[in-house]
């Protein structure tokens, strides 16, 4: 298969778009890191959860815990990763965190948080993680980034901030891999069905769908398939790009 | 082995050069090493000596040579501690 003999670690993989990539890589063929954080309880039992399915499905994978925000989980985690496996090859940075609100009323503490986690957390997992690629002289970063990030959204100067500026680490650390067969690129993720989704008004999800020419929300699986092309080794001459998966809602 | 062996071999190992050629005289330039392989090879010895090489010394390195003397002094203050 595409990924045999790969490890991959993804980040925030206990459920939603996360989950979904790490049962991808997983059916690929690749080991899998499950990354998950503390903060809810539920989190750990949904990590395993994800750790079990890939068992069941006669993959490999471990569940590891970390806040993304903490430079020194991150190394631990990374390293055990590295310790257990004897390599990471994949790294998908998808831990996210959304605190929707207008601007005249976010907090420094929204505004920190959703930072914290979703951009400071992909620069910490990368800075660690390259650092085994580099010395095997191949690696995949893949960025979970979304359509926001490109085009804005009110109510949402947070998270659009913290998802474009993964796309401009993504091509500044693209340029920098280059030369060690490292590719580095981010996913812009549409309106996709998760429990983040779930919590917006009904009215909200129609007016999304009819903005979407392909007619649906998507899927945790439409974005999983991308970064599982990304992953592997016919995507090798592709990096520093952004790919839209949106239904053709923000060509 | 000495600490100067160590850091030849992870330099070594980085710029793919043979390890014979490199001597306390040569510079980076000179095993054709470019800044990627020398952060790479900052990091390499900063873990495996668990020292701190602050980016403001390390572009006092003329040579191989200077960047061993540095680490070597920064170990002997470690191991002092």
């Amino acid at each position: 298969m595409e990924l045999d003999g790969r490890v991959s670690l993804v980040t925030g993989a206990s459920r939603g778009i996360g989950k979904a990539i790490a049962l991808k890589l997983a059916e690929l063929g690749s080991r899998v890191a499950v990354n998950y954080v503390a903060i809810e309880e539920s989190n750990k039992a949904d990590a395993d959860g994800v750790v079990e399915s890939i068992a069941r499905l006669g993959g490999e994978a471990m569940a590891v815990e970390a806040d993304v925000r903490d430079s020194g989980a991150v190394k631990a985690m990374v390293d055990e990763v590295g310790d257990r496996w004897g390599k990471i090859d994949i790294l998908v940075n998808n831990a996210g965190v959304n605190r929707d609100t207008l601007l005249l009323r976010m907090s420094d503490e929204a505004w920190d948080d959703v930072m914290g986690t979703n951009l400071r957390g992909a620069f910490l997992c990368t800075k660690f993680a390259v650092r085994y690629m580099m010395r095997q002289e191949w690696g995949r970063v893949i960025s979970i980034s979304s359509v926001v990030g490109r085009v804005g959204n009110a109510g949402q100067s947070n998270y659009a901030a913290s998802k474009g500026g993964i796309i401009a680490f993504t091509k500044s650390v693209a340029r920098e891999m280059g030369s060690r067969n490292v590719t580095v690129n981010a996913v812009a993720p549409g309106f996709i069905v998760t429990e983040m989704t779930d919590k917006l008004p009904p009215e909200t999800r129609e007016n999304m769908q009819s903005m979407i020419p392909l007619q649906r929300l998507g899927r945790p699986e439409d974005v999983a398939e991308l970064v599982g092309f990304l992953a592997g080794d016919k995507a090798g001459y592709i990096t520093g790009q952004v790919i839209t998966i949106d239904g053709g809602a923000f060509p | 082995m000495t600490v100067e062996e160590q850091i030849r071999d992870i330099v070594a190992r980085i710029t793919r050069v043979d390890k014979s050629i490199i001597t306390r005289e040569s510079t980076f330039k000179d095993i054709k090493a470019d800044s990627l392989d020398v952060v790479q090879a900052l990091v390499a010895v900063e873990e495996l000596f668990e020292i701190e090489i602050p980016d403001e010394e390390a572009q006092n390195f003329q040579n191989f040579g200077d960047f061993v003397s540095y680490v070597e002094n920064k170990v002997a203050q470690t191991e002092k501690v």
